[in-house]
């Protein structure tokens, strides 16, 4: 149930790839970022981090926007190599700044109803992965709206298939990319609290979070939003999986054979299109 | 046709890199004119394109559009003046619908109102274009493809509209049904400037000519006198003149 916020994360970061062709380093610290919030949402203000979205999420957007308006957006055409730059930095100055303010120890938004489960059937599902894998629906499905309905949605589509015909439309391609930027982290942002809710986190997970990113889209395939929905849904199915049956320090390594597995069988991801 | 100037290009110099394109380019068109630009490959002639919408920065030189310089400005602000320009190799979005393609050629805030009531002249010049709304850009035959970079051009309701190689790589009766149909943007009030290597149909389409070669302009004139000077095909060798 994990898997639909992995989706959620591996979005964003396709998202940013598919439109400006840079790949965010500083996605999954990102994600993390807006743990932290939640936590201190609910730690020092006392309220309750799902409500805290709602000055989370618009933080997130701003952020985003400001990364790219005022670092991403002038080095686009330099070359791969100095965006990549410029998120590896924030990635670091993020992650510094965690083991300032959090210290290097293990976090958790603990709130009373994080516990609670509910039967289906013979099991018991905790209430909190059910509520990951609906906000994880809703935002894709808010994504996808986005994209198909309203007009900034589609010049998105159009930046990301031929620049120069959309610089021609009359888009300013540079403000484009910046809210592209800031959705993404926008549902970073959300896919964060969530993450938060239902798994503890260090200064360092953000480095996870970005390679399940990158495993999401891998297992699911590019370009596919269904596609990285399942994927994620694989990736974390298999992650829990193995972590009950064989125990947690197997997570990452079973989950990491899933994505050797996919590459070396089906490189487009399960469900992606071919390359052409 | 009036004598009102709507673009005036004066020495302007290009450059990609350290390499020169443009060497003192100066052009003019009147409001209502269509007006070509020939040359053979690499002459210079996308480049000067280019820089009246934005998209190269010249070095030096001028851009002056219905009294403004358009030299400094980014592209969707002289997108949203009314210029419109139909790409090289027609640069349709391939994983659009033809609507949606269509829809953003009128996205400047200029447009947007009157998007539907352009939208409607637009499948009433190419009605191929309305039969296949729903398909991908994509998967359009070439032809069809370029018609639907005029009409995305068309979109924005533009009063200068430059469009390049419009009958690249097509068969000769499309061309002659394109250009057809840009003669009728034309007599809408739509002035046009149009670059094109077949040196014929340039001079048979336009009220006047510019002949480029390695970055400058070397002759100029209306149809009839250009197609006087044995110049232009020592300008310009290799296919018929």
């Amino acid at each position: 149930m994990l898997g639909g916020l992995y989706a959620v994360v591996g979005l964003g970061m396709s998202l940013v790839f598919g439109v400006m062709n840079v790949i965010n380093l500083a996605h999954g610290d990102l994600v993390v970022l807006s743990s932290y919030a939640g936590y201190v949402f609910l730690t020092y203000l006392n309220v309750d981090p799902i409500l805290g979205l709602v000055v989370i999420v618009p933080l997130m957007f701003a952020l985003g926007f400001v990364i790219q308006n005022f670092a991403l957006n002038r080095v686009l055409t330099t070359g791969v190599e100095p965006p990549l730059m410029i998120t590896f930095g924030v990635s670091m100055v993020l992650e510094n700044i965690y083991l300032i303010a959090f210290s290097p120890l293990s976090r958790g938004i603990t709130t009373t109803y994080v516990t609670k489960t509910f039967p289906v059937g013979p099991a018991y599902i905790p209430l909190v992965y059910f509520l990951d894998i609906v906000v994880a629906i809703m935002v894709m499905f808010f994504l996808r709206t986005f994209l198909s309905r309203t007009y900034l949605g589609m010049a998105i589509r159009a930046a990301s298939q031929v620049t120069r015909s959309a610089k021609l439309m009359g888009i300013n391609t540079n403000r484009v990319y910046s809210l592209t930027f800031g959705i993404a982290i926008a549902m970073a942002g959300v896919a964060g609290v969530f993450l938060g809710l239902t798994i503890p986190f260090t200064p360092q997970t953000g480095g996870t979070y970005l390679i399940i990113a990158f495993g999401t889209i891998i297992i699911g395939g590019l370009g596919s939003m269904l596609g990285t929905l399942l994927g994620g849904v694989v990736l974390g199915l298999t992650q829990t999986l193995a972590g009950t049956y064989l125990g947690t320090t197997w997570e990452t390594f079973v989950g990491f054979l899933l994505i050797l597995v996919v590459l070396t069988i089906r490189p487009q991801g399960l469900f992606g299109r071919k390359a052409t | 046709m009036t004598d009102e100037t709507i673009l005036t290009v004066e020495n302007l110099d290009a450059y990609y890199g350290s390499f020169q394109a443009l060497f003192g380019v100066s052009l003019d068109v009147k409001k209502g004119e269509i007006v070509s630009l020939i040359g053979a490959n690499g002459a210079g002639k996308t480049t000067t394109l280019s820089c009246v919408t934005g998209l190269v920065r010249p070095a030096a030189g001028s851009i002056m559009y219905k009294g403004k310089d358009l030299s400094k400005l980014p592209t969707h602000e002289i997108i949203n003046m009314g210029v419109s320009q139909v790409p090289e190799g027609r640069g349709i979005f391939p994983l659009l619908s033809v609507r949606e393609n269509l829809y953003l050629g009128a996205y400047t805030k200029r447009s947007r109102l009157g998007r539907d009531k352009m939208i409607e002249r637009v499948y009433e010049l190419f009605p191929i274009l309305s039969e296949r709304q729903n398909q991908m850009g994509g998967s359009l035959s070439g032809g069809e493809q370029q018609m639907l970079a005029i009409g995305r051009g068309l979109m924005s309701d533009p009063e200068l509209m430059l469009m390049d190689e419009v009958s690249l790589g097509l068969a000769p009766i499309v061309i002659d049904r394109i250009y057809k149909t840009i003669e009728k943007i034309n007599s809408g009030g739509v002035t046009i400037l149009f670059v094109e290597q077949n040196v014929r149909r340039s001079l048979q389409e336009s009220d006047r000519s510019y002949v480029m070669k390695q970055g400058r302009i070397t002759l100029h004139g209306t149809a009839d006198t250009l197609k006087e000077e044995a110049e232009i095909k020592k300008a310009y060798f290799g296919l018929e003149a």
